[in-house]
């Protein structure tokens, strides 16, 4: 854990750097800070690009961890349609959709 | 719709995976670069669906996660192929198939001609023939607008030519010319002279001077109107003017139309036998195989043609024939004396039809007939009222000189 708290303190310092830079000369956030992008359509699918790695997979609750913390998809009758090095696309009747950090 | 077809055409297999931490499993396999897809959770196992090349790495990826993986179904054309490993010929037939198809349907086979009346549909085979078109000939090597003109050229009934390549047809369409009938230009001095035998019933005269009246008796070859316009002055000539004669003549003709028919016929009658003979055609030319023999003494042969198409335009020069052959036994019957009467009139009335004029007037009609042993004679007499004259050109040697002195022929009227 200590090592883990070591190395976030200077990536911080450089991500508020960063988020100024990107906001004033108005670049893609998700491209520059590694941000992952969510697209919602509908109730039926949700479209997650840039994560890190899946933890929980349920027919009814799905927790996936992106750079920006856990995001946690509840719903009912999940299906992923497509897991990618990249991308998630998850279909089902999507109920609630959390960050929890 | 396009990705499952890519994906069917890469293969792929449909997994179930169970265990502790199924996610891990799909973490590592992603991480791998495996693509997964339809993955579904189904009470405790997961099921998902793999490529092939990516299934071969899935079980390094299953070992370390401490995860079972079985195969449900394994789908796409690599497994096909797999099971048809042994059967490569008949990939090849097909090709083959595909290719002989292409290319017989890049050659003409069927030459269809419309619109000719006067010229005959041998003919304009023969004469295209000479010229490289036909059956049998490379659709590409026909330029259609070329052997319109040529055909327009040799054969000179025709006064134009459409011809357009549909699948294996080709289709001309012709307009023959109209024949011109025969006119003495109206600048030509001319005389009506009767080219039948007639009474005179009517001389309406619109230009030249009336030699006949009604009631006149005439002959082949009298002068009706003269072209000479005499000019008068106090009973004496003074000049003579030449003119195309016009006038509307109608006279009595008289025909007679002869028929003959026999009295006794030869009628078929069918009995229910029926042989039939196979065969098969190709490139104009026809071999038949199953031959029953025949043992019927008389019979009537039917052929039945059919050729291999798709759709009506692309017809391919093979087919099968059958013959049917139908006995039947001869029988001599004879007509009654009523039937005889029947046909011998309607052959008469077709061929009346034919030789007259169309302005003529059947004014009056007798119909006699004669029987002997063998046949029945039919004469028919008619009496028809139609335009007669035809115009004779006067020529330079015929025309009088005033100089020269008139004719006594002249002073008659």
């Amino acid at each position: 854990m200590r090592k883990k708290e070591k190395k976030l303190e200077p990536p911080d310092a450089q991500q508020q750097v960063k988020k100024k830079i990107t906001n004033w000369l108005e670049f893609p956030k998700e491209v520059i800070l590694d941000l992952p992008v969510i697209s919602l359509i509908g109730q039926e699918e949700l479209y997650l690009e840039n994560y890190k790695g899946m933890i929980e997979y349920n027919d009814e609750r799905m927790r996936i961890s992106t750079s920006c913390g856990i995001l946690k998809i509840e719903g009912r009758g999940l299906h992923l349609k497509v897991m990618t090095t990249e991308n998630i696309v998850v279909t089902g009747t999507l109920l609630r959709i959390e960050y929890i950090i | 719709m396009f990705l499952s077809i890519w994906n069917y055409w890469r293969g792929y297999v449909i997994i179930n995976v169970w265990g502790f931490s199924v996610e891990r499993f799909m973490n590592l396999a992603t991480h791998k670069g495996i693509y997964l897809w339809d993955i579904k959770k189904k009470r405790n196992v997961t099921e998902m669906k793999v490529s092939i090349q990516g299934f071969k790495l899935l079980k390094q990826c299953a070992r370390k996660t401490k995860c079972k993986v079985t195969i449900i179904e394994k789908k796409g054309w690599p497994f096909v192929a797999h099971r048809y490993r042994k059967r490569r010929l008949f990939a090849l037939g097909i090709i083959v198939c595909l290719c002989l198809l292409y290319l017989l349907s890049s050659y003409v086979w069927i030459v269809d001609i419309q619109g000719n009346d006067r010229v005959s549909k041998e003919e304009i085979l023969e004469t295209l023939d000479r010229y490289g078109v036909g059956a049998g000939v490379r659709k590409r090597s026909i330029r259609v607008e070329e052997f319109g003109h040529y055909l327009m050229q040799e054969i000179k009934e025709i006064s134009w030519v459409a011809a357009h390549i549909k699948g294996t047809r080709l289709f001309i369409e012709l307009v023959e010319t109209v024949p011109k009938p025969e006119f003495i230009d109206i600048d030509t001095p001319c005389n009506i002279v009767a080219d039948k035998k007639g009474v005179i019933v009517s001389i309406a005269t619109s230009a030249g001077t009336p030699i006949v009246k009604a009631k006149d008796v005439v002959e082949e070859g009298d002068i009706l109107v003269s072209g000479e316009l005499l000019i008068k002055q106090e009973e004496e000539v003074k000049d003579i003017q030449y003119v195309h004669a016009l006038a509307d003549i109608k006279a009595k003709v008289w025909y007679v139309f002869k028929e003959e028919q026999d009295i006794s016929y030869m009628d078929k009658q069918y009995t229910d036998e029926v042989k039939k003979h196979y065969g098969v055609i190709y490139f104009n030319k026809q071999k038949i195989f199953l031959k029953p023999s025949i043992s019927f003494e008389n019979y009537d042969k039917m052929s039945n043609k059919n050729q291999i198409s798709f759709g009506k335009d692309f017809v391919l020069p093979f087919g099968w024939v059958v013959e049917e052959y139908h006995e039947y036994i001869p029988q001599v019957k004879k007509y009654t004396d009523t039937e005889i009467k029947q046909k011998l009139q309607k052959k008469l009335e077709k061929k009346i039809k034919e030789s007259l004029h169309p302005n003529a007037e059947i004014v009056e009609r007798s119909l006699e007939f004669e029987k002997d042993r063998k046949a029945m004679k039919a004469m028919a007499k008619i009496t028809v009222i139609e335009p007669i004259g035809k115009e004779e050109e006067i020529t330079i040697k015929e025309r009088r000189n005033l100089l020269n002195g008139t004719d006594g022929e002249n002073d008659s009227h």
